[in-house]
């Protein structure tokens, strides 16, 4: 069980450990399965929407998200193809934070890069954070 | 899942369920109760469990990845992606997608009701 992300804690600014990230044969498999879509032949590349989740685990590798956090903006851009099995750093920062009558954002930029350090897509998100209990 | 691709207008409409959802908790390993847990969602304001953002993505690059070919999936971008209402299981959604100018417009919207729940660019 990881801790939740705390919102206190993330200054702009701030740096998450850069963190070893992988698309698994079996992460296909269930994102065929989710999409109801068929593989054609035995490729394995990567579509862009699990780079995705790579970029949502560059931050939450070592926490969770608290309960009631939803996606409210995102932007995602990639530059070539991945592959399954293929070793990736992500690494996240917070760019932004705020609260505003009790409604709580926090915005984060992921990075994801080849073991070789090419850039291979990059994310923003602006999540938005529960109200304080 | 069935797409029809017209001269102006690319066209995806799916359906969410459940099950749906929770695969995408699994492959993402989100499982926040807003999506998962039933009962805690019933006392969210949501009312109910609620689709994953980044699932209704998957769709969005499903439909367009077929649009535009192997160069778009080799890179390719989405931007100003406007999350403006959750989606929700036992739901059918219609999602279309325009030309303007270099890029794409797209809309996800309930299939029945109309409500519009995402919106962005695709380059």
């Amino acid at each position: 069980m990881t801790a939740p992300l705390d919102f206190d804690k993330l200054e702009p600014g701030f740096s998450f450990t850069p963190v070893q990230l992988s698309i698994t044969r079996a992460m296909l498999r269930a994102y065929d399965r989710a999409l109801g879509r068929s593989r054609r032949g035995s490729s394995l590349a990567v579509p862009p929407a699990l780079l995705a989740v790579l970029t949502r685990r560059s931050y939450l590798s070592r926490h969770s998200m608290p309960p009631g956090g939803v996606l409210l903006h995102q932007g995602l851009s990639w530059e070539r193809i991945a592959w399954a099995g293929e070793e990736i750093t992500g690494q996240a920062v917070v760019l932004d934070r705020s609260e505003d009558h009790g409604r709580r954002a926090v915005t984060l930029r992921s990075v994801l890069r080849t073991a070789r350090g090419e850039l291979l897509a990059t994310a923003t998100v602006k999540i938005g954070w529960p109200e304080r209990a | 899942m069935q797409a029809a691709a017209a001269t102006h207008e690319i066209v995806l409409e799916f359906g969410i369920e459940q099950e749906t959802i929770d695969l995408w908790a699994e492959l993402s390993e989100d499982h926040n109760p807003l999506h998962v847990d039933p009962a805690y969602a019933a006392t969210s304001r949501f009312g109910s469990t609620i689709a994953h953002g980044q699932l209704a993505l998957a769709f969005v690059t499903e439909l367009l990845g077929r649009e535009l070919g192997e160069e778009w999936c080799r890179h390719g971008a989405l931007r100003n992606v406007r999350f403006r209402a959750p989606l929700r299981p036992r739901r059918r959604y219609r999602l279309t997608a325009h030309p303007r100018g270099e890029r794409w417009h797209f809309e996800l919207r309930d299939r029945d009701s109309n409500r519009l729940c995402v919106e962005g660019w695709v380059d």
